[in-house]
């Protein structure tokens, strides 16, 4: 069984103009020690899929389908429990640490409280165990940083000590949203090397959201393409990316620029943007960019289908070799 | 002479209690109609700031920055001199450079010389908006289209040289393709001059001619963009474009750069790079490099590339320098320490 079986995950959230579908019945399971990849453009559901699991979606929300985590169901457990293993067995990096760190708190206490709560420790245990986690994120001088406060570290080290917050009470799954995005090349280097090396050491699993095709391929060994709330191909990276064959896929590919590409090649965008949430079009939700619909794209919701080497959420794939 | 010369520029800012931070510190840069500049190197290194001394937003404390033969004035209360409104600016953030309150058709308009609205509904045409968008707000549309909305603000004054300072980040990948086709698109049409500042070195890579890369408040390497990318001179260089995740899924792992951008007001001696290259040896702690050219058309500023020879990667070069103590001045630290950081 997986560490994480999601089915059928649905999110509408309540707006002044009625509920609307973000998330619409979407499935992944994530094994220990993978990274998972979960890829799209923003407003694809795919934040919102993960704030669902850890019960921090906005009043009003509904959800439905079901997330099996270690057996239990986190869409059903009660708040306290989900609290209980949240920041315990789950844990979570935001994509600015500027603001997910309490500026006014050092970094020391931010990094024990938990772990006094989750592991049942003395303040000095806590202590040591913050300054054993803050080494592993590979902070200088972890004794000192404790006591500093999140301002005096620069931003590839406030992304470090997230990191470290997060894997305190050695959890089972993280789950980083764009945790590089804000971040210089060079700093996101060191963090995905980071990520890569403590899922090795540690077994942990990772579900990493993130809108870069190319931090995606460099970590993620399986990776899921969101569009417009749903799942249209998921499978190994390397299938994934060197051969994409759902349409939307290969567009999102065919819009970066390759690194070793000709220059005279103007980069292909993909026609018209994506749907807002509420605006999401019948049938295939990419069909209005699509250059190879067929009629039956316009209406009929294309089903999450197992083509051999991947799932695939196209009935046309043009691209099947 | 070229269009837009920057040379020897220095923006000094002070900090609270008197602490002055020289944020550029001596670069020079060139733009000339019809090419794309690209300008990179990490956040702190001083892009931005030497984007708003091209324009004349900041006052400068040393060099100078002509357009079309003429100096930029930094601004003042008094208004932009005129001929100066062919040398044009777009910011970073489409969502706060446009006024939410006003029609996307007086915001272009706003840039003419006389109003006109068929000059607002060609240049609406001309980056790809619809003749629908003129009579709407910038909240009704996407980062993409706002960044448009924002470029024909700036080609409404019909310029000679843009100034883009990140103006594709916070798009998505298509919006991002869409809006470097059409940034290469007017430069060929138009003949225009693009100075394009980004963290983003795929996209730099893709459309820019010529590039430079600035460390610290000066430029440590400049040359065509396919040559650098293949052969970078300057470490620095060399560590960025080593940093870009390829998208691939061959799981090629970037490689990372140890330390971060020192604070300019206490820069280090010596090459301003040298705690955190991995060739350092004695002289980078004590002289600085100049820029010097190295092969036609490329100049880097690395004791490691004298002017006038072969290019050959840094490595190779430190390879081959005699270390005359036989000792190596860099202090090393441990080997995962320093892949990972």
């Amino acid at each position: 069984m997986s560490l994480l079986e999601v089915d059928g995950l649905s999110v509408r959230l309540a707006t002044p103009r009625g509920a609307v579908t973000v998330v619409d019945g979407v499935d992944y399971a994530v094994e220990a020690g993978e990274v998972f990849g979960i890829a799209g453009e923003s407003g694809s559901g795919k934040t919102m899929s993960m704030l669902a699991l850890l019960g921090l979606l906005p009043d009003g929300a509904v959800v439905d389908g079901s997330a099996r985590f270690e057996g239990r169901d986190l869409l059903r457990i009660s708040r306290r429990q989900l609290r209980a293993l949240s920041g315990n067995e789950l844990a979570m990096v935001f994509q600015d640490p500027m603001t997910s760190l309490h500026p006014m708190l050092t970094v020391g206490r931010q990094l024990t409280e938990h772990v006094q709560l989750h592991l049942g420790v003395s303040r000095r245990g806590a202590e040591e165990r913050a300054t054993e986690i803050l080494a592993d994120v590979r902070i200088p001088d972890p004794a000192s940083a404790l006591r500093a406060y999140p301002h005096q570290f620069s931003g590839g080290m406030r992304q470090r000590i997230a990191i470290a917050i997060a894997l305190a009470c050695h959890p089972r799954l993280l789950i980083a949203d764009e945790p590089t995005t804000a971040l210089d090349v060079t700093v996101q280097a060191g963090i995905l090397r980071l990520l890569d090396r403590l899922r090795r050491e540690h077994e942990l699993a990772v579900i990493l959201i993130t809108h870069d095709l190319g931090v995606m391929s460099s970590i993620a060994d399986r990776v899921s393409i969101f569009y417009a709330g749903r799942v249209v191909e998921s499978g190994p990276t390397a299938r994934v990316i060197q051969r994409p064959r759902h349409p939307y896929t290969r567009s999102l590919l065919d819009a970066l620029p390759h690194p070793e590409a000709s220059q005279d090649k103007p980069l292909v965008a993909i026609g018209g943007s994506p749907p807002n949430p509420g605006a999401f079009p019948p049938g295939c939700t990419f069909h209005p960019r699509c250059s190879h619909l067929r009629e039956s794209c316009r209406h009929e919701v294309p089903a999450l289908v197992d083509v051999g080497d991947r799932l695939l959420a196209c009935p046309v794939d043009p691209f099947v070799r | 002479m070229s269009t837009l010369e920057l040379s020897d520029v220095v923006v000094d800012y002070e900090r609270r209690g008197g602490d002055r931070v020289r944020a550029v510190a001596g670069a020079s840069l060139s733009v000339d109609t019809g090419q794309i500049v690209g300008l990179v190197g990490e956040s702190g290194c001083g892009k931005s700031t030497l984007a708003r001394a091209a324009v004349g937003l900041v006052p400068l404390a040393g060099g100078t920055v002509r357009f079309e033969n003429r100096d930029v004035t930094p601004l003042t209360r008094r208004a932009r001199p005129a001929e100066l409104v062919r040398l044009q600016l777009v910011f970073q953030n489409p969502y706060s450079s446009l006024n939410p309150r006003r029609k996307i058709s007086a915001q272009i308009a706003d840039g003419l010389p006389a109003p006109s609205p068929a000059r607002v509904a060609e240049l609406c045409e001309l980056v790809g908006l619809p003749a629908s968008a003129q009579g709407r707000f910038p909240h009704e549309f996407s980062g993409g289209q706002r960044q448009r909305i924002a470029i024909a603000r700036a080609l409404a004054a019909d310029p000679s040289v843009i100034v883009l300072d990140e103006p594709l980040a916070s798009l998505d990948a298509s919006a991002q393709a869409q809006l470097a086709n059409l940034l290469v698109e007017l430069t060929r049409e138009l003949g225009l001059g693009l100075l394009l500042i980004s963290h983003d070195l795929a996209i730099v890579r893709h459309v820019a001619d010529s590039v430079s890369v600035m460390y610290l408040g000066v430029m440590v390497e400049t040359g065509p963009t396919l040559p650098v990318w293949s052969l970078p001179l300057h470490p620095y260089s060399e560590a960025l474009i080593g940093a870009v995740p390829h998208p691939d899924g061959t799981g090629f792992l970037p490689e990372s750069l140890p330390g971060e951008v020192p604070d300019p007001a206490r820069p280090p001696t010596g090459c301003r790079f040298h705690p955190r290259c991995p060739y350092a040896f004695e002289r980078c702690s004590t002289e600085d490099p100049a820029l010097v050219e190295i092969t036609a058309g490329r100049a880097a500023a690395c004791w490691l590339q004298p002017a006038g020879s072969e290019p050959a990667p840094p490595a190779e070069r430190a390879a081959n320098r005699a270390e005359p103590s036989g000792v190596t001045y860099r202090q090393e630290p441990p080997t995962d320490l320093l892949e990972e950081m």
